[in-house]
């Protein structure tokens, strides 16, 4: 129905050092625009996915696409490629902390000659304004909070102008009061039709956000549906099980 | 004591071999250092495994050891080195072997989401070297590359083995030399003056490491989340005590 999928991982395997299996034959797509939750227990393999999507793991077999385009095995200069066009917001921000938050953010679309220092500037102070922190901008990394050092996180994505984001846990390492700021600026970008898959333990985002959840277990996807359909009618076992926890945990 | 004044048109060009050989030794060093530094954390594991080597290997022989098997070991390689170039070869593989090893140390310390989120905006890994990774360390590295410095400065008296003629070697020259004339040893007159001299010299050094140290301690704790912050006064105190 949809062209390429924007985001498509084929058979996709993933073994660490040792013998570990972190992933075995995940077939994902992500269609152009959507909103794609990845849920499941820690060590699941949920975070290895998505590091595979942008070449952060190199994967075992299998095929990761891009835009239609095999991008594994095919050198330094195609992942570099893919990155430019996928980016990515880590658990722990991490900024530089050497820069300020201007040239966090357009210390990479500079290098990468997407533009000039005053383009970037302008867009920075752009998309700053959006999340909130136009003040902020000459300030110092470490003088923010953890909340605002993640927003800032995803205006630094967002300046390389990517097709799509990936987030991986983007409010885990945060304190309780400031998941609230950053998820508010992952479901503005969702809403403006941003492609996207979060790894996330927040259900509620999960809920209200995603187009589709994919819960994975012991590094495969074990069930994938809508929101609606998953939480309130897991098809599994193990996602039943997850969820109760979940749940038993909120309550 | 008028010995000494006498001689310290002398001294004072044996100091100014000193200072050559001390700041040549220094420069190269750092450059070196880094070099072997960076090929520490290389992508490619022959320039790790070569960098361990170079490490291991000048960080694990006396320093004289190395002079004299550089000095005497070079003709028969067919390089005939002056005492002090031999020294300055000498001086700047186990200087940088050193120097290697804290510069590893303060690549070592970057959370690893640093090198991935460069990697992650599509940076290329030099870029991601030098606008990201080289900068963070640079502050954290100064005082150990400072005392590593004063080690050298020492170290250099070292070259005297060899007949280089630097500081401590004219002083040398100078007690001998006096005591043939006399009869009458200065040697404990010209040594001490050399002793002040280098002590001197060091200990300048070492104020100034100091000085950077706190300075460097203050500019973090500044900049620091309030919540990390008083876990870093806690670890400041002891040392403030002593």
């Amino acid at each position: 129905m949809s062209p390429v999928p924007l985001i498509e991982t084929a058979a996709l395997c993933k073994e660490f050092r040792g013998g570990i299996r972190a992933l075995s034959n995940v077939d994902l797509k992500v269609r152009q625009g959507e909103v794609v939750v990845i849920l499941g227990p820690s060590g699941s393999g949920k975070s290895t996915l998505i590091r595979c999507v942008n070449g952060l793991e190199e994967i075992t077999s299998g095929a990761v696409m891009v835009g239609g385009r095999r991008v594994d095995g095919a050198g330094p200069g195609r992942w570099r490629q893919t990155r430019l066009e996928i980016g990515m917001v880590f658990q722990n921000y991490a900024l530089f902390p050497h820069l300020d938050v201007m040239r966090n953010i357009t210390l990479a679309p500079c290098r990468a000659g997407l533009m000039t220092r005053a383009e970037a500037e302008e867009e920075a102070l752009r998309l700053l304004g959006i999340v909130g922190l136009t003040e902020k901008a000459r300030a110092p990394v470490a003088s923010l909070s953890g909340g605002q050092q993640q927003r800032v996180a995803i205006c630094r994505a967002l300046a390389m102008k990517p097709k799509g984001m990936l987030f991986d846990e983007p409010t885990s390492a945060l304190d309780p009061e400031m998941v609230g700021e950053v998820l508010a600026t992952m479901r503005r970008l969702a809403d403006d039709g941003m492609t996207m898959i979060c790894v996330t333990h927040e259900m509620g985002f999960a809920r209200e956000v995603a187009d589709r959840v994919i819960f994975m277990d012991r590094g495969e996807i074990v069930e994938e549906g809508t929101p609606a359909e998953f939480f309130s009618a897991p098809r599994t076992e193990r996602a039943r099980q997850f969820l109760d926890l979940i749940m038993r945990h909120d309550a | 004591m008028d010995l000494i004044i006498e001689s310290l048109p002398l001294l004072g060009k044996g100091l100014v071999v000193t200072f050559q050989l001390a700041l040549s030794a220094l420069f190269l060093t750092t450059i070196v250092s880094f070099a072997v530094g960076i090929a520490a954390v290389s992508r490619f594991r022959a320039l790790r495994i070569l960098s361990v080597i170079y490490v291991e290997v000048f960080r694990d022989i006396p320093l004289v050891v190395n002079l004299l098997f550089v000095y005497f070991g070079a003709p028969l390689v067919g390089l005939s080195l002056d005492p002090f170039a031999a020294a300055l070869v000498s001086f700047t593989s186990w200087g940088s072997a050193n120097g290697a090893e804290i510069i590893r140390g303060g690549f070592k310390s970057i959370p690893k989401h640093q090198r991935e989120s460069a990697v992650a905006l599509g940076m290329r890994p030099a870029e991601t070297m030098a606008l990201v990774l080289l900068p963070q360390i640079l502050l954290p590295i100064l005082p150990a590359f400072t005392g590593l410095f004063s080690i050298l400065i020492q170290s250099t008296a070292l070259a005297t083995m060899v007949g280089a003629t630097e500081f401590l070697r004219t002083a040398q020259i100078i007690v001998e030399r006096t005591t043939m004339m006399t009869g009458m040893s200065p040697a404990f007159a010209v040594y001490g003056f050399v002793l002040c001299v280098y002590f001197v010299i060091c200990f300048s050094l070492n104020l100034l490491t100091a000085w950077l140290e706190r300075r460097i301690a203050r500019s973090r704790s500044a900049h620091r989340p309030a919540a990390e912050a008083p876990a870093k006064a806690a670890e400041i105190k002891p040392a403030e005590a002593t």
